[in-house]
């Protein structure tokens, strides 16, 4: 049973670090409206995915330019992004933007060469990923903050990060609303939580996801629960 | 396709439900087929096929002696295996969610 339970935890730290590394770790929130409305762009909860999403992206890249820099107190700033108080994390993002700014800012002028173009390079990533945290590029912005550190030197060091790395898509979910927040569809080696009130619709969703990864449902279906609300065999 | 039922809310008429109504094409029960259903009612068994999954590359056995490779791994649902360890009493179910990754 001991045996057991450490291999449990051990394989469950290594999929906590895989997730930490890859960063493709989605929170998709289901409405209790989603049985009952149209479900189809209001069903789940775009806001607090986006910002979510986003704020993954930041403490990544700001993750990236700590250790270039080593310095820790971005670290930090960073790692206040990860409190449990998700829907105030806009405010966090801000706060670390401007001491992302202010590091690059002070620390231009004593960096050499090599550590300058990884800041540039960070810097870009970093703005990348402001500008488009809400779509699928963001995912290859957070892909390259992932990626090991280079070691060459400032050019080599700058090519590392040019191509973007973008996991294979495994399957769509079915659901044009829930594959627009999610890039797409389903990605090999991406965990996805789906969250929600009671009777909103999560077990339904998994299922549809469940029976489009095996490739049988078409990929353009209307809404399952519109029908389901009239014929469904049981109940939600 | 491997769904890690929890709370025992796996139908097998609503998914052939499902899958008559949206597709096309063919009956339902082969389709079905490859979805398998495995049950685990407390975090130590979910835990123990999710480490099956990873130490055997991805292989689970199933009963019968046959094996599955699953492309998809839908667990329904983790809080449902966590909740009960979570009290005011003690602070073990706490920290077992955090070191499994499951909240921060």
């Amino acid at each position: 049973m001991r045996n057991r339970k450490q291999s449990c935890q051990t394989a469950a730290s290594m999929a906590s670090k895989k997730i930490d590394r890859t960063i493709r770790y989605m929170r998709v929130c289901t409405r209790d409206g989603w049985n009952r409305t149209n479900g189809r762009a209001n069903a789940f909860d775009r806001g607090r995915v986006v910002t979510l999403r986003a704020a993954r992206i930041i403490i990544a890249l700001c993750s990236l330019a700590a250790r270039i820099v080593n310095m820790p107190g971005l670290s930090g700033a960073a790692a206040a992004l990860l409190s449990p108080t998700c829907l105030s994390i806009e405010h966090a993002r801000l706060r670390v933007i401007a001491s992302a700014e202010q590091l690059a800012n002070a620390s231009h002028a004593h960096l050499d060469e090599e550590r300058a173009a990884l800041l540039a390079v960070q810097s870009a990533a970093f703005e990348e990923a402001r500008a488009c945290a809400c779509s699928g590029p963001a995912l290859d912005a957070a892909a390259r903050a992932f990626s090991p550190l280079p070691t060459g030197t400032g050019s080599a060091a700058a090519g590392h990060f040019t191509p973007a790395t973008v996991t294979p898509l495994l399957t769509v979910t079915g659901s044009a609303a829930f594959d627009s927040l999610l890039c797409g569809g389903l990605r090999r080696g991406e965990v996805v939580e789906l969250c929600g009130a009671p009777a909103s619709g999560k077990t339904q969703v998994r299922l549809r996801a469940l029976l489009a990864a095996a490739g049988r449902l078409s990929l353009r279906l209307p809404a399952l629960h519109l029908r389901r609300r009239q014929r469904s065999p049981r109940g939600s | 396709m491997l769904y890690l039922d929890s709370t025992a809310g796996f139908s097998a008429a609503r998914l052939a439900y499902f899958m008559q109504r949206e597709s096309s094409a063919g009956p339902a029960a082969p389709r079905l087929a490859e979805v398998r259903c495995v049950r685990a009612f407390d975090v130590h068994a979910v835990l123990a096929v999710l480490d099956e999954l990873a130490s055997g590359g991805g292989m689970l056995s199933l009963a019968g002696g046959a094996s599955l490779r699953p492309s998809l791994v839908v667990v329904d649902s983790a809080s449902v295996v966590l909740s009960p360890l979570l009290t005011t009493k003690h602070s073990q179910g706490a920290l077992g969610a955090v070191h499994h990754g499951a909240c921060r």
